[in-house]
């Protein structure tokens, strides 16, 4: 197992080193001298993928086999939490962060959800919004509407604790269509949970 | 009189509804360009005269121009030669070790040639594009790219990275967002491929501006946005706004800081001092989402239209300080996240018209405006 690891780990350094490509380089008129090779010896490691997407991390899954029968039933559980708070949406109007009256019954559904769930873990509110407007304005659009949601939940009795808030933006669309309707959609709080 | 009013005319048709040609126009010298080489070389090359509009020029036409020039391309090397009344005055060499870089080495070609003509500086020709792009939901990558956008190269990927600003006048160093499991802000350098990790925060974490060893920083530690300035040398961190509603994308603008508010009602432009009252720069139009400042100049988007959801949305105007003055830059369409070149003389920003994407530079003295298509949503730049 550990060589295979091993092996596995080689070809992801292999991908990283290769991935590295030389930045290329512009020489003027008084530079001309220089060749190409003695440019990229003076520049050794260049701008590059950072390797996130080329992330080492592995996964040891014959331990977790021997674990799975004890703890099944609490598995289960927790897969039904994820998935509840994976269902609640709540939706915001244009350029607003205030929870509407419509939108208030998921929030109250939310916090019994949460409190209901006394396990350690924490639950991310993601502010999104729709295309409209400049970054930087909605990403603290975004935050808002994840901070108001936080704010109801601790006044419905929800550990402050157990919240964590972030924005994404415009990045995180569930619908790309140009119609109304669309960025209404996009315009929501999202909930996920994080062990 | 009649060549005048049949230039001004061809250039209304041209740049319709965007705004007024004025000065140089009869006055820019007149050059010739011998090209040879391959037809997305010579793209650029027009591309570049065009947008610089310091020149009247003319390519491969064979005539006897007082001044010309011999572009020769091949083998990722460029050869120019200037030539004045058919002397040759200078030849210079523009090489890559890379193909796919040959928009540099024109754009290099061209700022030469208007550095010899003592033209008003065009530094936007060399400087190098940093932006992010959405490529699929929760995935941005950050590219490095010219001007035009035809050179493109991936720097990182992988989740979302957002927000990346030129740290350095060189361009090897840029600050740039991570939404991991908080924001993280990281210093990555381009030419060593050192990465720093600088601060995590809740919420959100952006880099407004990027002053002499000082940052602007957009920051919510305890989820409330706020603007930041962050020391690079001390690391301290001082908050510079204390809103309970939002306040972002601070500028550095001369002893003030400039940011957008909602803090009446909705986002606006306000200015502050270091230890000052909060004072409120534009009272015009209903929403101004987005602003960029140089020197005693600010420029500002602005929604003018009662429906937010109008073709006519978003517009830029340019304010000056000095003389109180306002200009509009823009007419039609959904025009934000304005950033002014380096030597202040050109604004790029993004434009949003009948639901597509396109990159807009405006060369302010010579009051023109050019687009490139966008293939995806930009999330932000640098230049």
């Amino acid at each position: 197992m550990k060589k295979r690891l091993l092996i596995a780990a080689g070809i992801a350094a292999l991908f990283i080193v290769t991935g590295c490509s030389n930045q290329p380089t512009l020489e003027n008129a008084q530079e001309t001298n220089q060749t190409a090779a003695a440019q990229q010896k003076a520049q050794p490691a260049n701008a590059q993928n950072n390797g996130e997407t080329n992330g080492t991390e592995t996964v040891n899954t014959e331990n977790a086999n021997v674990q799975e029968e004890s703890i099944t039933g609490e598995t289960d559980k927790k897969q039904q939490f994820v998935k509840n708070l994976a269902e609640v949406v709540v939706y915001f109007d244009f350029d607003k962060y205030n929870i509407k009256s419509t939108e208030w019954p998921k929030v109250e559904k939310l916090a019994n959800l949460i409190k209901d769930n006394p396990a350690n873990y924490t639950v991310r509110i993601e502010g999104n919004c729709d295309e409209w407007g400049t970054e930087e304005y909605n990403y603290a659009l975004g935050l808002k509407r994840a901070k108001t949601l936080k704010n109801a939940l601790v006044k419905l009795g929800v550990d402050p604790k157990k919240l964590t808030i972030i924005s994404y933006g415009e990045l995180n669309p569930v619908c790309s269509e140009h119609t109304k309707e669309c960025w209404s959609k996009n315009r929501r709080d999202n909930f996920t949970y994080l062990p | 009189m009649i060549k005048k009013i049949i230039i001004l005319i061809c250039a209304v048709f041209l740049f319709a509804d965007e705004l007024v040609i004025t000065k140089y126009f009869n006055d820019k010298p007149k050059i010739e360009i011998n090209f040879h080489g391959n037809n997305q070389v010579l793209k650029i090359l027009k591309m570049d005269l065009t947008v610089l509009d310091h020149f009247n020029y003319s390519i491969n036409n064979d005539g006897n121009a007082t001044y010309r020039f011999e572009f020769n391309y091949s083998n990722k090397r460029l050869l120019v030669k200037y030539y004045e009344k058919n002397l040759l005055k200078l030849e210079k060499i523009y090489k890559s070790n890379s193909y796919a870089y040959f928009p540099f080495l024109v754009h290099k070609a061209v700022y030469d040639i208007n550095r010899w003509f003592n033209m008003p500086d065009a530094e936007f020709l060399i400087r190098k594009v940093v932006y992010s792009m959405l490529v699929a939901p929760k995935q941005s990558n950050i590219y490095i790219s010219d001007y035009t956008l035809s050179y493109k190269k991936r720097i990182i990927s992988g989740g979302l990275n957002i927000f990346p600003k030129w740290a350095d006048k060189a361009q090897n160093i840029i600050y740039y967002t991570a939404l991991k499991r908080a924001p993280t802000l990281y210093r990555l350098n381009l030419r060593t491929g050192k990465k720093e990790k600088l601060l995590t925060s809740q919420g959100m974490l952006i880099v407004s501006d990027v002053g002499k060893n000082k940052l602007l920083l957009t920051l919510a530690p305890e989820g409330q946005p706020d603007v930041y300035e962050y020391d690079v040398l001390s690391k301290k961190l001082i908050k510079i706004t204390k809103y309970e509603g939002i306040d972002v994308n601070g500028k550095f603008w001369g002893d003030k800081t400039v940011f957008i508010s909602d803090r009446y009602g909705m986002p606006m432009v306000f200015s502050k001092t270091f230890h000052g009252s909060v004072t409120r720069v534009l009272y015009h139009g209903k929403n101004q989402v987005g602003v960029d400042a140089y020197k005693n100049y600010l420029v500002i988007s602005s929604r003018e239209s009662d429906n937010a959801f109008k073709a006519n949305t978003f517009n830029l105007f340019l304010v000056n300080k000095n003389d109180d003055s306002l200009k509009r830059l823009t007419f039609s369409g959904q025009n934000s996240y304005p950033n002014f070149s380096v030597d202040g003389n050109s604004i790029m920003f993004i434009k949003r018209e009948n639901f597509y994407s396109k990159i807009g530079i405006i060369r302010l003295n010579e009051n023109k405006v050019f687009y490139y298509p966008l293939p995806k949503i930009l999330q932000s730049f640098d230049w």
